[in-house]
């Protein structure tokens, strides 16, 4: 499990951090469009300016090489290690550590190039918006149908994962009812929805004016356009194929192995699918240099060259000034809301790290007090009344059981949380690296647990026989 | 046709883009019978209010630029009516024009030369 983690997150990472370097510090920043994202100017391409550019971006380039090249070496490293929730910490704060750790060189260098701008006599005076009046709104290159309709397929396999989890449909699945499958396929749904809402605001992001005739202008977007919506509506129908895996897989036929191997692909192929789009989008460009006549130079509403505030635009998504796709303008109160979800995001994450790692590291405690039986870690997890029990038995050991998660904890030294045992819906509290556990029934639910140890937990067993 | 929009400039935004519609009218980089944006359009297009796109479009359409119907949006009037003749207003504003370029030392001649290239629709 811990080497299929680790395969994903390094098919997750590096392509990633490549595109971004590459994408972030092109080669020669001479050829470029935006240089540290600024707009490229003439001036700096003369004399001394030249210099003292070629000095700042070689500094910064070279801070993010090695970025790179110590997020590699690490992700190498993670992948020869063991245990699960360490692998997974260490994942996560790798992940984190290198997409902000690429930025930074990105964020020093902007501030040097503001600076030297200032310093040319290149300050944006003028805030001048260019808009080509015959293409305002109607340059669009995504059909409606094409994303509703892996929507609707994603959506028909999520009733059928339901009604066999809710045993309407009967079929022969040792863990029809664990709610595993149709709550994955549910995700995955969720995120075909997302695909679509993001490809619905990229089609209608602001068109560029790049030229004073409305012919190139129009077809550079639509250029532009389609290659984001092939791009969309691929990776939809991708992301519908992995729902109808999981379907097969988690709710049909039960295997784990089969459904990584195919989650494996799917994160594949969409690498392979942005680097083709990132490909095709820089082509473009290409075909279009020598047209490209006018320049709007908005280097003042962009942080660090990344982050996208203006106050005085009345929109939410533009494109991005370097990379690809679009972002949310900060000024704008729903970007100010996406901004605020991310840091939350980016807190949540951390936090259950945190309480994970606690959890992992904390011995379960099972005891008897005030004629309760009392499962507790961190704080109680279950209080059992001794008059509610009806039966307990003795269990040599948790492996013979068919256990699958439903929700809560499955690692190494910790099963707990609502399972599927034997295909019932149980709660678990358990030490697997120990063995013995106690099954103890209650009118309206059966427990499966354990202490830390077999001693300890043959201890409990005796005290509740007697 | 390209609309450029100075939001530093005192005039206000929405004058700005009537202004330059009537500029492209002029030139004939917008023909009779040309359909414009919808306001909605052009204000998520320019990232301003719609409001003020809708009075441009208002202000358009009262000085009998643009003809407006709920079915086809705003088009070019084929029919422009002519005055054939400088109206008060902007006689007052060529008077401003000729007076602080010949207070900075412009010749006359090169003021009538700009004039002639505006006419045939030349651009800076």
């Amino acid at each position: 499990m811990s080497l299929i983690f680790g395969i994903v997150m390094c098919i997750l990472l590096i392509p990633t951090l490549l595109i971004m370097f590459f994408i972030l510090y092109p080669k020669n920043w001479k050829s470029a469009k935006m240089i540290l994202g600024l707009t490229m100017k003439k001036e700096f391409k003369e004399g001394e300016t030249e210099k003292t550019i070629d000095m700042i971006y070689s500094k910064r380039r070279g801070q993010a090489q090695k970025v790179l090249y110590i997020s590699l070496a690490l992700s190498i490293v993670l992948l020869l290690l063991h245990g699960f929730i360490l692998q997974t910490t260490l994942w996560m704060v790798l992940f984190y550590a290198s997409l902000i750790g690429i930025f930074i060189p990105f964020f020093l260098g902007n501030k040097e190039m503001k600076s030297l701008k200032r310093t040319l006599g290149l300050s944006q005076e003028q805030k001048v918006i260019y808009t080509d009046i015959n293409t305002a709104g109607s340059i669009h290159t995504i059909k409606f149908s094409s994303l509703l309709i892996p929507n609707i397929i994603g959506l028909f396999i999520v009733i059928a994962a339901l009604l066999v989890d809710l045993k309407v449909i009967n079929v022969k699945s040792t863990f029809a009812g664990n709610f595993l499958g149709t709550g994955l396929a549910a995700i995955f749904w969720a995120v075909g929805l997302l695909i679509s809402g993001v490809a619905y605001m990229m089609d209608n992001l602001k068109n560029e004016v790049i030229s004073t005739d409305s012919a190139i202008n129009a077809n550079y977007n639509r250029a532009k356009k389609k290659n984001l919506s092939d791009f969309s509506v691929k990776f939809l129908w991708l992301n519908t194929i992995l729902l109808a895996t999981t379907f097969v897989f988690l709710v049909l036929w039960y295997s784990e192995l089969l459904f990584f191997i195919f989650t494996i692909i799917y994160f594949l192929i969409i690498m392979i699918g942005i680097f083709i789009y990132v490909l095709r989008d820089k082509k473009i460009e290409q075909r279009y240099e020598k047209e490209m006549t006018v320049t709007q130079d908005e280097d003042d509403n962009w942080i660090g060259g990344i982050i996208y505030y203006n106050p005085n635009n009345k929109r939410l998504n533009v494109k991005k000034r370097v990379g690809v796709g679009g972002t949310v303008n900060a000024a704008h109160p729903v970007g100010k809301l996406v901004y605020a979800f991310i840091v939350l995001v980016f807190m949540f994450t951390l936090g259950s790290l945190v309480y994970v790692g606690m959890t992992e590291a904390t011995p379960i405690k099972l005891k008897l007090e005030d004629n309760k039986l009392i499962c507790h870690q961190l704080s109680d997890d279950y209080v059992i009344d001794i008059n509610d029990i009806t039966a307990i038995e003795w269990g040599e050991d948790v492996n013979n059981l068919k256990l699958a998660k439903i929700s809560g904890f499955g690692i190494s030294n910790l099963y707990k949380g609502n399972f599927s045992v034997n295909g019932n819906s149980c709660k678990v509290f358990l030490n697997p690296e120990e063995g013995n556990y106690i099954k103890v029934m209650t009118a309206e639910m059966t427990y499966y647990v354990s202490a830390a140890t077999s001693e300890e937990t043959k201890i409990v067993y005796e005290q509740l026989q007697s | 046709m390209i609309i450029r929009i100075d939001e530093l400039s005192d005039i206000p935004i929405y004058l700005q883009l009537r202004n330059q519609i009537v500029m492209g009218i002029s030139s004939g980089e917008l023909k009779a019978g040309e359909k414009l944006p919808t306001v909605r359009d052009l204000a998520l297009e320019m990232g301003i209010n719609t409001m003020t796109v809708s009075k441009a479009y208002q202000l358009l359409k009262t000085e009998g630029y643009i003809m407006t119907d709920r079915k086809n949006g705003a088009r070019i009037r084929t029919e422009i009516k002519k005055e054939a003749s400088v109206s008060d207003a902007n006689k007052t504003e060529l008077r401003r024009i000729v007076s602080e370029a010949r207070i900075s030392g412009v010749e006359k001649q090169e003021l009538i030369d700009l004039i002639d290239k505006y006419w045939e629709g030349g651009n800076d």
